[in-house]
């Protein structure tokens, strides 16, 4: 806004005037509400109560689906070996990158670039999660060689290729057979790797990457163990052409990794089940009622039947209550679970799913704890979705979403997985709601 | 020029209209009435009426006869406020700024056409509340944030026009406007054990309306007294529920107001003024809801004017005054507000004895009180009146 005057006001005091006025004007500009000493004043205090849902009342249609992604997109692997009741084997397959052919070598003083190294022995070395592998003591590990094509983004205990248009066994179940190469001893009192020492002719074997019989099988030869393994690299140690007394150690990579397992978990008839590697998705119609007759609660505060709207939902949470997989898939760490909508229910398994509904985007945590005992409550909130449920199509004319899918995020995210009861019993889903309820605003 | 003064003025209006509350009686009834007086008018203590001279405020439409030029003038109110409760040590400020008047007059079909926006009742006021609530066995605290923004205010056009050389009359039809929102939000903020818990919202908005007519007289007596009295009448103020407001619209009776004033000169550079005002606000006890207590207002008003005086070389009159009004509603019983005020004016532009550009500066200090509730205020009113632009 300008301050300029009118033209007529010659005088420098007129406009003195005329500024020094306003100014105090606009120096309260700066307001601050009265605030109300009398609480009377104030609207009534509206009601907020808890609710939870019976499974009858807001799902139907409860489906467990197996087989999503593989174990050689998870970033982790395992090995095992009859572990659990079920006596999970499981066996992890490393493929490594071309060893590097040059090297800056020190040659009087001088750093020169080597092309011309020999290489004469090395390791693969291996990194364990201490804390998510269930060994406490000292255990032994085995390393192959693998001796037959493999495909690693399909290979399973029993196939080394497994695709829709082509399947190849294994000559030997669980990626056999390999050459057997070395073993050793990893206590994770001692740290959180191993190194099994190779010499020149079994490094130079798995130096070429194109062959697709190329890889190293690490199992563990203790029983009753299951191991996490976070990574593998293979070292070599290269002897340069420049300044034979210099030694050098190099990196191949693992470029594939991925592992086998020879439990085929069936799924559960009467629970829910999410994660793993392949993954498992649990899926659920959800009908949120839009009108309440109950608990007595509700009805007490606020007369029933109540229509429930979006505005009245402060929370919304599904509430699973856990149940122990089977030893062998039962969760060492922690597991992030996932809701997202079905776009299609009609093509499940292979149906599209829509954005998470999960406010973190690194889904909602659970802990490993949870599903060491039985009906350990698991809220995970869905207060935007049921917002929008109630609230009925969006402004382009779609209905909100009325079948949703519990994935692990990301999925996979771990070999292991979670299991929910499912519905019937004291122990079924609910979905529970924070209500929030007050008469119309009315003018005093 | 018309188009700078114009859009200084609206511009000034506009600035001002979401701006907060000035006391905490506007959450008493239909709100704290807020005169549309200019800083002349406050200076002298006076309620707008029976003022010597051309002035163009809606409370006192006959004055406007007395205008010879295009003239506008416009209003700026900051208030400073110091509230406590039960005489307590316990104080709480706060401030506000509101535009209560801006006028325009026109000589036209041998009178003067008046066209005024004025500012008739605010209503802002916040609130806030803890609770603990239960949810499945655990106590969580949640608070209550309650905001009520609203006002009411009247544009209104009229005609005035001089009956002989004493007496002049006038009379304006006015249209009450203005919106209130009142907004409650419970916000539960962390609550252990939980994901994020949203605030839970209710509010509600109305539209108000109605129709007013004011007429008045004025008149000089003999012995250079100048008399005036003026009357508005006014339909039901309706508040109609807008949107998806769920609370019901209401209807307020507004009472008759009446108004009488008188100024004269005691001696050659001295004007005394007194005015009084009275409105029986009790016929919309039915219609206010609430603890507010509804009242019939009686209000005095005194002051003097020192013509003569000046500053920075310039005439600039002098005015003292005190005033006493009820508050129509109010809290814990009757409310009632005085104020001792003075003030100047600052005379920028004058031609051939004509005032064309003037500032009157107001400052009161007062008290408002209502049962065991005392708001101790500081009120300026700036008003800056433009001729023949």
């Amino acid at each position: 806004m300008s301050c300029s005057t009118p033209s007529r006001f010659h005088s420098w005091r007129a406009r003195v005037a005329l500024a020094c006025g306003f100014s105090i004007a606009l120096v309260a500009c700066e307001d601050e509400a009265p605030t109300a000493v009398d609480l009377d004043l104030l609207p009534p205090e509206p009601v907020t109560i808890a609710i939870e849902l019976p499974w009858a009342d807001f799902g139907s249609n409860l489906g467990v689906y197996g087989g999503y992604s593989a174990p050689a997109l998870l970033a982790e692997s395992i090995v095992a070996r009859s572990y659990g009741t079920d006596s999970l084997d499981a066996r992890t397959l490393l493929r490594f990158t071309s060893f590097p052919t040059s090297a800056s070598v020190l040659d009087a003083g001088t750093p020169r670039t080597d092309t011309d190294l020999s290489y004469f022995g090395g390791y693969v070395v291996v990194f364990f999660d201490p804390v998510a592998s269930t060994n406490t003591g000292p255990v032994s590990l085995g390393l192959g060689a693998l001796e037959e094509a493999w495909h690693p983004p399909s290979a399973t205990w029993d196939f080394a290729l497994d695709t829709v248009g082509e399947q190849r066994a294994w000559s030997e179940q669980g990626a056999g057979p390999v050459t057997p190469l070395t073993t050793r001893d990893w206590d994770p009192a001692m740290g959180d790797s191993v190194q099994l020492f190779l010499d020149s002719a079994q490094v130079v074997g798995w130096n070429d990457p194109t062959d697709p019989a190329s890889g190293a099988r690490i199992e563990l030869l203790t029983e009753g163990v299951r191991l996490r393994v976070i990574g593998g690299a293979l070292r070599i140690f290269a002897r340069s052409s420049i300044n034979p007394d210099t030694v050098l150690s190099l990196t191949a990579q693992a470029q594939d990794v991925t592992f086998v397992y020879d439990v085929d978990p069936a799924p559960p008839l009467d629970g829910m089940r999410v994660g793993g590697a392949p993954s498992w998705r649990t899926v659920l119609d959800v009908a949120v009622p839009s009108s309440l007759t109950g608990p007595p609660g509700l009805c007490a505060a606020v007369g029933c039947p109540f229509a429930l709207a979006p505005r009245h939902v402060s929370y919304a949470a599904l509430v699973l209550r856990t149940r122990s997989p089977a030893e062998a898939f039962q969760p060492t760490d922690s597991l992030a679970l996932d809701v997202r909508p079905v776009l299609s229910r009609a093509a499940l398994p292979k149906s599209p799913l829509g954005n998470s509904l999960i406010a973190d985007p690194a889904g909602h945590r659970v802990d490993a704890a949870a599903f060491a005992v039985e009906g350990a409550p698991v809220e995970i909130p869905v207060t935007g979705y049921v917002k929008a449920f109630l609230g009925g199509p969006d402004p382009a004319g779609r209905p909100p979403p009325g079948t949703l899918a519990l994935l692990a995020a990301p999925e996979p995210g771990s070999f292991t997985f979670a299991e929910f009861f499912g519905p019937g019993g004291a122990n079924e889903p609910v979905l529970k709601l924070i209500v929030t309820v007050s008469p119309p605003m009315e003018l005093q | 020029m018309r188009v700078r003064v114009v859009g200084l003025s609206l511009g000034l209006l506009i600035g001002g209209a979401p701006l907060s509350g000035q006391s905490i009686f506007g959450s008493s009834g239909i709100g704290l009435p807020m005169e549309a007086l200019d800083g002349r008018a406050r200076a002298l203590g006076s309620f707008g009426i029976g003022l010597q001279g051309p002035t163009i405020l809606p409370s006192d439409p006959a004055a406007a006869a007395r205008v010879l030029l295009p003239t506008g003038v416009i209003v700026a109110q900051p208030s400073w406020i110091d509230l406590t409760e039960d005489s307590g040590g316990d104080h709480r400020y706060f401030q506000g700024t509101r535009f209560p008047l801006l006028g325009l007059a026109y000589p036209a079909f041998s009178g003067i056409l008046t066209v005024h926006i004025a500012s008739v009742f605010d209503q802002s006021f916040e609130g806030e509340r803890t609770v603990d609530i239960a949810l499945g066995g655990t106590t969580v605290p949640a608070t209550d944030r309650f905001v009520q923004d609203g006002s009411v205010s009247t544009l209104a056009a009229g005609y005035a026009r001089m009956l002989g050389p004493r007496t002049a009359v006038g009379v304006s039809l006015g249209r009450y406007s203005g919106r209130i929102a009142r907004t409650l939000i419970r916000d539960y903020g962390d609550v252990t054990g939980l994901g994020p818990v949203e605030p839970y919202a209710s509010s509600g908005a109305w539209r108000y309306s109605g129709e007013s007519i004011t007429g008045g007289i004025s008149t000089e007596l003999p012995g250079s007294v100048h008399v005036a009295a003026s009357a508005t009448w006014s339909t039901r103020l309706d508040a109609t529920a807008t949107g998806s407001t769920e609370g019901a619209g209401r209807t307020y009776s507004v009472p008759l107001q009446l108004r009488v004033g008188a100024s004269s000169a005691l001696t050659p550079g001295l004007t005394l003024s007194a005015s009084a005002v009275r409105a029986d606000w009790s016929v919309a006890d039915d219609d206010v809801g609430g603890a507010s207590v509804v009242r019939t207002v009686l209000g005095v008003g005194v002051g003097v004017e020192l013509s003569q005086a000046r500053l920075l070389g310039r005439e600039a009159p002098l005015r003292l005054g005190f005033r006493r009004n009820g508050l129509p509603f109010s809290l814990r019983g009757d409310g009632a507000e005085q104020a001792f005020s003075g003030g100047l004016a600052l005379i920028l532009n004058e031609s051939n004895g004509v005032v064309l550009a003037t500032t009157d500066l107001a400052i009161e200090r007062g008290r408002r009180t209502g049962g065991t509730i005392t708001e101790e205020f500081w009120r300026g009113t700036v008003s800056v009146q433009l001729s023949a632009f």
